[in-house]
């Protein structure tokens, strides 16, 4: 006999498959008087997210010289130059190699986000710290996470829990809208609240499954357990969203239900993925302000980029190797392109964060995000000095606006940084030569 | 005796055994030698100088050996290993000569003594001193040889024949899409629409089918998949199905009729999970189908609601392998879960009806009923579903999916080339094996083929068949002759605007002939070779030249390149050609000591290779059982390469004796609960 009274039960009791209308006022008294809190008491939500580009960039035209706060923007920055409050750069960092292979476009991405240079071929046992980001704070929302590649390809994604559970990303901005704004959603603001009674059955059927759990469990050998659990944990993962549909939800200010996107176009080519990314975009901040998630991968490119210019078919990758330096200017024009469309990318994403209001600011100054490569100059495929571009205040935990440097040091001080920054207590990260307890209080407060 | 001779034509194995000679033995002959030269003694001295000429002679068929070996070996080394490797060649190079002018001055020697017996002992004398000078020689070689390290040979380490072929751990082996539509359309009919997009499966050792072994689910996936499984739901309840797929009718449309869903959760859950269902797996959902139909007033619901629980459960999205203990030290798979590798192995499908009431009457424990089962699925044709599987994985078809061409360069490409390409060779590959029977290596070299419309302007022939497929059967000589001139192979494995002998000679590498290629290092330079619109380098031989001659590309490159441009006649489409940029393509070259003219000669040299066979049945066995095999596999599968001759190359025995294998069926002992420290609630839980 169970003697809990499961939640199933309890809402079975109280729901009852019944209408239940709530009025509500609306909007002024969201917010406590302080403007940083829900009039809930529960303090604004803090979003983390990481935005990927492919292939690098050129150091000598992307770092700024000067480090500290008085650093002009770079050429290479220069799409970014109104926003030059709204970001740090942290340059200098390596993944540090001390003797494991260089893989190429693989190493410095999964390096930065696990704190290891990855001993394998293409594969890496360790938890990106974004899964331990979002463990932390992305477990009362419906999505622990959303994860999107505005190339389109499901397997362009860097975020993994392990070498078997790597997040697959949304492919299209529509999917990404009917995933978060399709039927599973429920208004916050919304004046009536009208529980599904298909959720409740959807609820019950989950449930069986625990029931099925030991009896499996004892016919398993330990890594078949462990991979049973990821099962169960994706099974809660869904429960827990039901739940959400069948609670009325505090409201959200920011929040306003967007439209649909049209079906856009798929393709690599680079205006394509551009205008993929600026709708994936709007949809992740409206996600966000209507706390649906509140952790994010977003991919712009893949690692070693395929993105190509219309009617080529050299890709940002093939170019970085193959296009010959410019003998005036000194750097692969072609492939430098490629790069600035990446900065002019960022830009729209922090754009689009912060022409939401909300509380006294915007929703950048809730969010960190992290913007990083998997090289630095991608024609030798280095993973020194890597690319970091750190946005938003992480709801006031971090300074905008600082140029950062740590030359010969491991990038894993800046996984560190942001880890300490969302609200881990962590006070090391990364592993062997990549092991860290330095953060980059430069850009803390 | 059979065994040795069969060992002995690899030459790795050749140059291991009789690399003894030229030291131990020679050092035996020398001391004989220098025995007759000291005491006089004419027989030994004789004796000597012939052991001596044999010892030292040796040494050549050594060298050859050596030689034909390097390359096979060298794949199998580390770096340090590589570097034993080439000391070890350069120093063989350099010196056997000395070997060689011994045995000469030996065979002098013996001559000498025979016809002026008084010159006896100062020839010996002489052939000694020169065998001392060889055995310096003949030890730097040697000792150079014993620090080649991580040697990973086939056939060199023994294999212990008394060890029982006991198979590796069982695993939860997730559901490819295609199985699982299969599984779906199987068990619910094919008018069941199974749309929607899963984690993307993953590679491991060469084999999706062994990273479907390791994957889990993601909450993306799983949010997917139960949208799926609604979808699926609301189909069998809409009224065009209902009827047919519900076993029974409940009593009131308004209420629960707990005997008719306990009816229907048997019935369609067997199919689902592949095995009877427990009795409590049963009940739980009888329970929860009854609360929702009563509060719904609507017995469907209750229906939705267990059918859901099926479509979501991980006993049917993974194929849960289960063992129970024998009285030995090594457990056996369940019979059901034995079921479901054969089935999953040979139709790419879950056990039918028949093979499930084999599981379920228990018969299928005897070993007769298992025989008659597999030869019943062997001769169905459904065993084509189970061979294209196999071969979409191997071939990594899956990846057709993302390549993209230069529409400029490439006029005629579209997805559509590119679905049809893979077709076509799956037709050929299923028809050759599957229907037609004919030996494996024969795929490289047959002349039949399988076109469709679209193919035409590839193949540049006529194609008379307006919609469909058209067998083919070229003649002797043509340019389409072996499956390595099929278009889906060069789509694959090129650049988006040019062909690529590398990615084309590394995939025939790893993937037919089952050797390793290493990655190309970080810090490389390619500029040179990519530039195709050079005046000087016209051709990828030309432009490949450049760099295969620096010292850090060529060791990869002389792996990949020389069979790669044997397929240069064929562009990034697949299209025949005989000149780039306006020069003829040289397609001559030579694969692990067979040379040969072009991609036809290259076809029968990738059919006699000694690694293609032995390939085969290691990917497919892989492939059976989910994972790369175990140590006491290994015996197992030098036996079913044995059989796979003994049955000139056919592929439903090959099935056939990889089914009824023991590793197959087999798992090493506690392989369950124990391993994590778990008390077992019950010696066989969960099995029924």
């Amino acid at each position: 006999m169970k003697k809990e009274i499961t939640r199933r039960r309890f809402l079975r009791g109280t729901v009852g498959g019944a209408a239940i209308t709530v009025g509500l006022p609306l909007l002024d008294i969201f917010l406590s008087n302080n403007g940083d809190a829900l009039a809930s008491g529960a303090p604004l939500p803090r979003r983390f997210g990481t935005w990927f580009w492919g292939c690098g960039m050129n150091t000598p035209r992307f770092d700024p010289r000067a480090i500290g706060t008085e650093w002009e923007i770079s050429p290479e920055l220069e799409p970014l130059v109104h926003l030059r409050e709204d970001f740090s750069v942290i340059s200098g960092t390596s993944v540090l190699l001390a003797g494991e292979t260089n893989q190429v476009h693989f190493t410095g991405a999964m390096g930065a986000l696990t704190g290891e240079a990855p001993p394998l071929a293409g594969e890496s046992e360790r938890t990106t710290f974004d899964v331990q980001i979002g463990d932390k704070i992305g477990n009362k929302t419906r999505f622990r996470s959303l994860d999107m590649a505005a190339t389109g390809i499901a397997k362009h994604s860097n975020s993994q829990r392990n070498q078997s559970l790597r997040y697959p990303s949304e492919t299209s901005p529509l999917a990404l809208y009917q995933r978060v704004f399709g039927s599973g959603f429920t208004d916050p603001n919304a004046t009536e609240f009208n529980p599904d009674p298909e959720v409740l059955l959807r609820r019950s059927a989950l449930s069986v499954l625990h029931e099925d759990r030991t009896k499996l469990e004892v016919t398993l050998g330990a890594s078949d357990r462990a991979r049973l659990d990821e099962y169960f944990t994706a099974l809660r993962q869904l429960e827990l969203q039901l739940d959400l549909q069948l609670r009325k939800p505090p409201p959200m200010e920011a929040c306003s239900f967007p439209d649909s996107p049209e079906a856009a176009t798929s393709g690599l080519e680079v205006e394509n993925v551009i205008e993929n990314h600026r709708l994936m975009a709007q949809i992740l901040a409206m996600a966000l302000a209507c706390d649906q998630t509140r952790v994010f991968n977003m991919v712009f490119s893949n690692r070693a980029s395929s993105l190509h210019a219309p009617g080529s078919t050299d890709t940002h990758h093939t170019l970085t190797h193959e296009e010959p330096k410019d003998a005036e200017l000194g750097y692969q024009v072609k492939a430098t392109e490629f790069v600035l469309h990446s900065m002019r990318a960022y830009a729209t994403l922090i754009e689009t964060l912060k022409a939401i209001p909300e509380g006294d600011g915007t929703l950048l100054d809730n969010c960190l995000v992290m913007g990083f490569s998997e090289t630095s100059d991608a024609n030798t495929h280095s993973v020194t000095g890597l690319p970091f571009l750190i946005a938003g205040r992480a709801g006031g935990r971090v300074k905008p606006g600082i140029h950062a440097r740590g030359v010969g040091e491991t990038a894993s001080r800046v996984g560190l940084t942001l880890q300490q920054a969302m609200g881990l207590r962590v006070a090391r990260f990364g592993v062997k030569q990549n092991e860290t307890d330095k953060p980059f209080t430069e850009i803390m407060t | 005796m059979e065994t040795i001779a069969h060992l002995l034509e690899d030459p790795a194995y050749r140059h291991l055994v009789l690399n003894h000679l030229p030291v131990t033995g020679l050092f035996i002959a020398w001391i004989v030698v220098t025995t007759g030269a000291v005491t006089g003694q004419r027989t030994a001295s004789l004796l000597g100088c012939l052991l001596v000429l044999a010892m030292a002679g040796s040494s050549l068929v050594v060298a050859q050996a050596g030689d034909q070996a390097y390359t096979v070996i060298y794949e199998t080394l580390d770096g340090p290993g590589k570097e034993h490797l080439d000391e070890h060649a350069d120093l063989a190079g350099d010196w056997v000569w000395l070997l060689v002018a011994t045995a000469a001055s030996a065979g002098i020697a013996f001559v000498t003594g025979m016809l002026r017996p008084e010159l006896t002992r100062r020839a010996s004398a002489a052939v000694a001193l020169c065998t001392l000078a060889s055995l310096a020689g003949a030890f730097v070689i040697a000792d150079a040889g014993g620090r080649i390290r991580h040697f990973r040979g086939h056939n060199t380490a023994a294999i212990d024949p008394d060890a029982p072929p006991v198979g590796g751990p069982v695993a939860m082996r997730r559901l490819s899409p295609g199985q699982l539509e299969r599984a779906i359309h199987d068990a619910l009919g094919s008018d069941i629409e199974v749309v929607g997009r899963f984690d993307p499966e993953v590679r491991h050792a060469r084999l999706l089918a062994i990273g479907n072994g390791r994957m889990t689910v993601t909450p993306s996936g799983f949010e997917r998949q139960e949208t799926l499984a609604q979808s699926i739901a609301e189909q069998v309840l809409a009224p065009e199905r209902r009827d047919r797929l519900l076993p029974c009718q409940p009593a009131s449309a308004e209420e629960r009729d707990d005997g008719c869903t306990a009816k229907f959760v048997r019935e369609l859950g067997e199919k689902l999970f592949r095995r009877p269902l427990r009795e409590d797996e049963i009940e739980v959902r009888v329970a929860a189908a009854g609360k929702a139909a009563d509060e719904a007033k609507n017995f469907d619901k209750g229906t939705e609601l267990a059918l859901i629980t099926l479509l979501v459960s991980p006993e049917f999205l993974f194929r849960v392998e289960r063992t129970e203990a024998t009285d030995d030290d090594w457990e056996e798979l369940t019979t059901d879960s034995w079921a479901t590798r054969v089935s999953f192995l040979l139709w790419d499908a879950p056990p039918d009806a028949e093979l499930l009431d084999a599981v379920r009457s228990g018969t299928l424990g005897d070993r007769v009923e298992r025989v008659r089962q597999v030869d019943r699925m062997l001769s169905s044709d459904r065993i084509i579903d189970g061979t294209r599987a196999f071969f979409a994985d191997l071939l990594r078809f899956d990846e057709l999916e993302t390549s993209t061409k230069d529409p400029q360069r490439y006029t005629f490409w579209n997805q559509q080339l590119a679905q049809d390409a893979r077709e076509q060779t799956l037709r050929l590959i299923a028809d050759h094996l599957a229907v037609q029977a004919k030996p494996y290596p024969d795929l490289f070299t047959t002349r039949r083929n399988f076109l469709t419309r679209s193919l035409g302007p590839i193949y540049a022939v006529p194609v008379r068949v307006a919609d469909g497929w058209e067998a083919v059967e070229f003649p002797e000589g043509h340019t389409r002759t072996g499956v390595l001139s099929h278009a889906v192979f060069h789509i694959l494995h090129s650049h988006p605007g040019r062909s690529s002998p590398t990615l084309r000679g590394a995939f025939l590498r790893e993937s037919i002939l089952c050797q390793v290629v290493p990655p190309a290092p970080a810090d490389v330079e390619f500029a040179l070779f990519n530039d195709d619109q050079n005046e000087e380098l016209r051709t990828a031989r030309e432009r490949l030249k450049v760099h295969s001659s620096d010292g850090s590309c060529r060791s990869c490159h002389q792996l990949t390149d020389p069979i790669g441009l044997g397929l240069e006649n064929f562009d990034a489409i697949g299209r025949y050609r005989r000149k780039e940029n306006g020069a003829s393509i040289d397609p001559g070259g030579e694969l692990d000591g067979v040379s040969f003219a072009d991609h036809r000669e290259l076809g029968a040299a990738i059919a006699a290779h000694p690694r293609l066979v032995e390939c085969l049945v290691t990917n497919l066995y892989r492939f059976a059982v989910g994972r790369e095999e175990v140590e006491t596999e290994r015996g197992l599968l030098a036996r079913l390469g044995r059989e796979f001759e003994e049955n000139s190359y056919k592929w439903k025995p090959l099935m056939r004796a990889i089914a009824l294998s023991e590793g197959f069926g087999t798992a090493p002992g506690k392989s369950r609960g124990l391993q994590a420290g778990m008390a077992e609630p019950g010696e066989n839980g969960g099995n029924t």
